[in-house]
């Protein structure tokens, strides 16, 4: 029986990363590669998109990096503690559900898991990144419940 | 992490629209398994009103009167190439379900009713270049507290 053979876990960082691992876990075999991403948006959009007013930025580029390089840290801390060090880890600047395609389809990905929000028993909407996901992807995706 | 949460998924629904990527929402399944794994499968028949008179701008010519006899009969056929596939990939006949409702919520219900931890389910990969995903998929994920699984199918 053939298991997948390229695992992508795109995550947000968050303490759902446990669940997504746990998953990846479950599906894995011996031959199985691991990859993870995790996709920063670029600053522009985050704030002149959403904004009614100019943010004063004083140094927007000095601002991103320095993000960058928390969430590096942060995302090695995860790597470390889950003795993951045979797992690929990239840190993407860009719109997640496009650099997550990207990546799966260049990297011939079979499986993305992802986590999907929302609240026990409510109709939640889906986040929009897990099903700009399922939207586009070129392979399966599996789809994680996570509440936090 | 717990040794349980490493375990194998216990309870595998497969939502299947009986198209020929049955097979590979089963093959899927299998490979996530252990075996004491039970697997089942559920098909949604849509009534037929909502199913034409919703959809299309005519009425359709049938015999008037006959659309029960039509339905039943459209619900057997349907219910022997389950029992096929059952029988094919040696599944529990008893765990190979039809019944009749909007997929869209039949689905999640169904497999909260069972306490199911995963759904398998095909997400529709139309001929055009971008990949459209169901909506009975999307229902499907935003709707059920347990993981799912969308399995892309090209045609």
């Amino acid at each position: 029986m053939s298991y997948y053979r390229h695992i992508l876990i795109a995550t947000d960082l968050s303490v759902d990363t446990e669940a997504l691992l746990d998953r990846a876990n479950r599906l894995m075999s011996k031959t199985t590669k691991l990859s993870m991403l995790h996709a920063v948006r670029p600053m522009e959009t985050t704030y002149f998109g959403t904004m009614p007013y100019v943010p004063v930025i004083i140094d927007g580029e000095e601002i991103e990096n320095r993000v960058v390089e928390a969430k590096k840290e942060h995302f090695e801390k995860i790597i470390q503690e889950h003795e993951l060090a045979n797992t690929e880890w990239r840190l993407e600047i860009g719109k997640p559900s496009t650099m997550i395609k990207e990546y799966a389809e260049e990297n011939m990905v079979d499986l993305i898991i992802i986590g999907s929000h929302g609240e026990k028993g409510v109709r939640a909407l889906l986040g929009s990144t897990a099903s700009a996901v399922l939207h586009d992807a070129p392979c399966d995706v599996m789809a994680v419940r996570v509440y936090s | 992490m717990s040794k349980q949460e490493t375990d194998k998924y216990q309870n595998i629904l497969i939502a299947t629209d009986l198209g020929i990527n049955t097979v590979a929402l089963i093959e899927r399944a299998k490979r996530l398994a252990s075996a004491s794994t039970s697997i089942r499968l559920l098909h949604v028949v849509r009534p037929f009103e909502t199913t034409f008179f919703g959809t299309m701008p005519y009425i359709p010519v049938m015999p008037l009167g006959d659309k029960d006899a039509f339905e039943e009969r459209v619900f057997t056929a349907k219910q022997e190439l389950f029992a096929e596939i059952a029988k094919d990939h040696s599944l529990d006949e008893s765990l190979c379900i039809i019944e009749t409702g909007d997929p869209k919520e039949r689905i999640p219900e169904f497999a909260q009713a069972n306490a199911c931890d995963l759904i398998i389910t095909a997400s529709q990969h139309k001929k055009e270049k971008r990949p459209y995903f169901g909506s009975t998929a999307k229902a499907i994920v935003q709707n059920t507290p347990c993981d799912v699984l969308v399995v892309k199918i090209d045609h």
